[in-house]
């Protein structure tokens, strides 16, 4: 993980509304999931996106644009 | 920045999204890959009929069988891998389940086992509690206290939503902390999965705990027997079973027991528990857990999906196997809920890859099946509520009143 990255975790209960590779600006709904976590905290390009099984949740990387 | 230069950028961003997106699968590792591809250890029996319905009335042992995040396409995706019809496909009773929770269409894990086990709607999150936070008491602890051995049986963390939802009352599925705690405080009298690292004190190296308590020593001191190897299980003979095989969830690989092992060993240890219980013949409930389809289809990875489907069939055969000799044990097999909205589309059966589709990285809302076997299993036939199963699974056992408040 760069120190650059802004990590958001969000419930993979719900369907993500972002793919690698996208593009998000900050305030972005980046998943269908209920709650404040479901908005993109910073601007920049989804990085990556690992599923976290224990915490059953999606962990998305996004790199904040400069 | 001019326009045309804007669109070059957009487009190179749609192209680099694409093949990263598509290089996903490749980005397995090789040997990760070999493992999900080795399916040597599934024997197909080659029959196609379904097993046999019994006119046998009374309901001495419960078992039942959820597949986390398996619907009907992962269940025809491993099916066709095999090319024979599953274990699961052949119940004699089927029918199907609708899954939404108390606060929305498509339901996680928590809310789901909460329904399955206590008969009642929950939020998503919470863990054998209405919405209001007030408990109710599971199928499992009711079957307790009428004087039945019970069992629980995952691979993942024991502490998970799904197996927790029968031994454990807390807001939110993340207080894995305490629902060990609560497991154990239950006595429920078979604990077999992962999630050592929730039972050891905050100064062991491995431990995932908040506090000091050494729930392993504690266990042994009322009278668990705790184990960690296929060996140590096979071996013991006692009444109350810690079993923690990883301290997360399990690689569901060797050596760790199968969870069909791990099935075939919990029935044998509650009939020995059942056995020396206070009342004779007073059965047990078990409930088994193939954990790791969810995850399969969450990160949409169609080998694993079979794998793990494979794995969690092969327990129902063993489940199957015991119920059919015993004569009075009922075997439900459903699921939680469905995982990626997976359906079959191109028939390139040699790489399962191409072969399914993907709708969401989600939950779906889509119905789930249901199977059954064994006495009373006709009342489960037909489309009902997943709060319906440990309803009618109540009324066989002559519990009541369902659903009930804990004190």
């Amino acid at each position: 993980m760069s120190a650059r990255e802004t990590i958001v975790r969000v419930d993979a209960t719900y369907d993500l509304r972002v793919r690698v590779g996208d593009p998000v600006h900050r305030g972005d709904r980046i998943s269908d999931a209920p709650a404040q976590h479901a908005f993109a905290p910073v601007s920049g390009v989804v990085k990556s996106i690992q599923f976290d099984p224990q915490n059953h949740e999606f962990v998305i990387a996004i790199l904040p644009t400069a | 920045m001019n326009r045309t230069l804007r669109v070059v950028i957009v487009a190179v961003t749609v192209v680099v999204a694409i093949v990263l997106v598509n290089l996903v699968p490749a980005a397995e590792s090789p040997s990760t890959r070999a493992k999900a591809d080795d399916l040597s250890f599934y024997q197909t029996s080659g029959a196609t009929t379904p097993y046999p319905l019994t006119s046998e009335k009374e309901v001495r042992n419960v078992i039942l069988c959820i597949g986390d995040g398996m619907s009907s396409g992962q269940i025809a995706l491993a099916s066709a891998k095999v090319g024979a019809k599953l274990h699961i496909e052949r119940m004699p009773v089927t029918g199907l389940v609708q899954t939404r929770s108390a606060n929305s269409r498509v339901t996680d894990s928590a809310a789901a086992a909460t329904a399955l086990a206590t008969g009642v709607k929950t939020k998503n999150g919470m863990i054998g509690t209405a919405p209001n936070g007030q408990a109710y008491r599971s199928i499992l602890e009711l079957a307790k206290a009428a004087g039945m051995a019970t069992g629980l049986v995952a691979t993942s963390t024991i502490t998970h939503a799904t197996p927790a939802s029968f031994g454990a009352h807390v807001r939110s599925r993340s207080s894995e902390n305490a629902i060990a705690e609560q497991l154990l405080a239950n006595r429920v009298n078979v604990l077999l999965g992962g999630g050592r690292k929730f039972f050891l004190p905050r100064s062991d190296r491995d431990s995932a705990r908040k506090d000091n308590r050494d729930l392993i020593a504690e266990a042994r001191q009322a009278g668990y027997m705790y184990v960690t190897s296929e060996q140590e299980l096979r071996s013991t003979q006692h009444p109350y079973v810690l079993g923690l095989f990883q301290l997360g969830a399990l690689t569901t690989e060797p050596p760790e027991p199968s969870l069909s092992t791990l099935a075939h060993e919990a029935i044998r240890l509650l009939r020995q528990a059942g056995q020396t219980a206070p009342t004779s013949n007073s059965g047990f409930f078990l409930m088994i857990e193939g954990s790791q389809i969810d995850s399969a289809c969450h990160e949409h990875n169609a080998r694993r999906a079979i794998r793990q489907t494979l794995l969690f069939d092969q327990a129902v055969q063993a489940v199957i196997d015991f119920a059919l000799q015993d004569g009075h044990t009922l075997v439900i097999v459903t699921a939680d809920h469905e995982t990626g909205g997976l359906s079959l589309s191109r028939a390139d059966e040699k790489n399962p890859d191409t072969q399914v589709r993907w709708s969401t990285k989600g939950h779906t809302g889509s119905p789930v099946p249901i199977g059954a076997l064994g006495p009373g299993a006709a009342i489960f036939a037909g489309t009902q509520d997943n709060t319906d199963i440990p309803s009618k699974t109540a009324q066989l056992l002559n519990i009541r009143p369902f659903p009930q408040l804990a004190q």
